[in-house]
């Protein structure tokens, strides 16, 4: 099964992406706004592709552009009982950057947690310096709710961490 | 041990596991917590036992008597910031400073023994009581989570407070 938005699609990845994956989390570029400290081998990513598989409360995405992967997109902690869902989103292919994809994905993967799976509310985290994200994630919806001051430290110093949430009646 | 002014922090011993099951079983005290199942004594055991916890857990003890527990959570060394947690479980003894008293010793625990960055807790947004003991211990609120908490038939707000190192004693 997939899910299609304006130009993405989303589908469950697979073992076969995890390549990909692993040079996406080793990026500088990318992993500056994902808090990885250390470099992170193939192994490493297989037992993650593994424990996430098992998970019954976290489910991984792949986001296509005309067939190419570009990205992964996440649902974490899914907590039925309070009724929301964590949210984790990487674009780790560079040429697809500013070009709303990212804005898509979260777009299409909101309609699925509210309208399908009936969550009340979807949050994420996002670090301060990451402005092209938190632009992103206010177009989507999402209001900052606390900046969880000199949370994250990176470069010699702490930055400000963004709690973001958009509830299902704000979905549009 | 570490000592505050009325309050002693303490390691947890297996002897405390009847009292900590009948706390976290009283809908008085986890009406506060993330707790909503009832808990077993074997589950309470487990939890307490736990060797993977990155943190710690304390028993609270006025004069030999132990009236809750309280530790820091989820402790990020590389960002160097944890979470706080605590429960007064013997009713008689709320409302007395004891729990203020515990925050405090925790805060010197966590920033002067620890060298933490950040201490911050999560509270609901019907927890009076909690914020006010909080606000004493000088946490500023930088949020409030929306109707992230379901209780009671409803959506509540789950506030977050915090503490800098340089905030602290300051």
């Amino acid at each position: 099964m997939s899910m299609k938005g304006e130009r993405v699609t989303l589908r469950p990845l697979e073992r076969g992406d995890l390549e990909r994956c692993v040079r996406w989390i080793n990026d500088p570029d990318v992993t500056r706004y994902l808090g990885k400290t250390f470099p992170f081998s193939f192994y490493q990513e297989e037992k993650w592709f593994e424990k996430m598989s098992e998970d019954k409360n976290t489910k991984i995405f792949a986001i296509e552009v005309d067939g190419t992967h570009i990205g992964t997109i996440g649902l974490h902690d899914m907590n039925r009982k309070d009724n929301n869902v964590d949210l984790g989103i990487l674009i780790g292919e560079k040429e697809y950057w500013g070009k709303g994809c990212g804005t898509d994905a979260i777009k299409t993967l909101l309609g699925f947690v509210f309208h399908q799976m009936n969550f009340h509310r979807a949050y994420l985290t996002v670090y301060d310096f990451n402005k092209r994200a938190i632009r992103c994630y206010e177009k989507c919806g999402f209001k900052t709710e606390v900046v969880m001051r000199q949370w994250y430290f990176a470069d010699g110093e702490y930055h400000d961490t963004h709690l973001m949430g958009i509830l299902e009646e704000e979905f549009k | 041990m570490i000592r505050g002014e009325k309050v002693i922090l303490r390691a947890v011993e297996r002897t405390d596991l009847e009292r900590c099951h009948r706390w976290i079983n009283d809908p008085e005290v986890s009406r506060y917590l993330q707790v909503y199942l009832p808990v077993s004594l074997h589950e309470e055991e487990k939890w307490i036992e736990n060797p993977n916890r990155e943190g710690n857990l304390f028993a609270i003890e006025v004069d030999g008597t132990h009236i809750g527990n309280c530790g820091l959570h989820n402790i990020d060394w590389k960002n160097r910031h944890a979470e706080l947690g605590i429960l007064i479980g013997e009713k008689d003894f709320q409302n007395r400073g004891y729990g203020t008293d515990a925050v405090k010793t925790l805060l010197r625990f966590g920033f002067l023994t620890l060298g933490l960055h950040r201490i911050e807790l999560r509270t609901y947004s019907y927890n009076l009581r909690a914020q006010k003991c909080y606000a004493k211990a000088r946490f500023k609120k930088e949020g409030e989570m929306r109707e992230e908490h379901f209780f009671e038939g409803k959506h509540h707000n789950t506030i977050v407070m915090s503490l800098l190192r340089d905030e602290y004693e300051g």
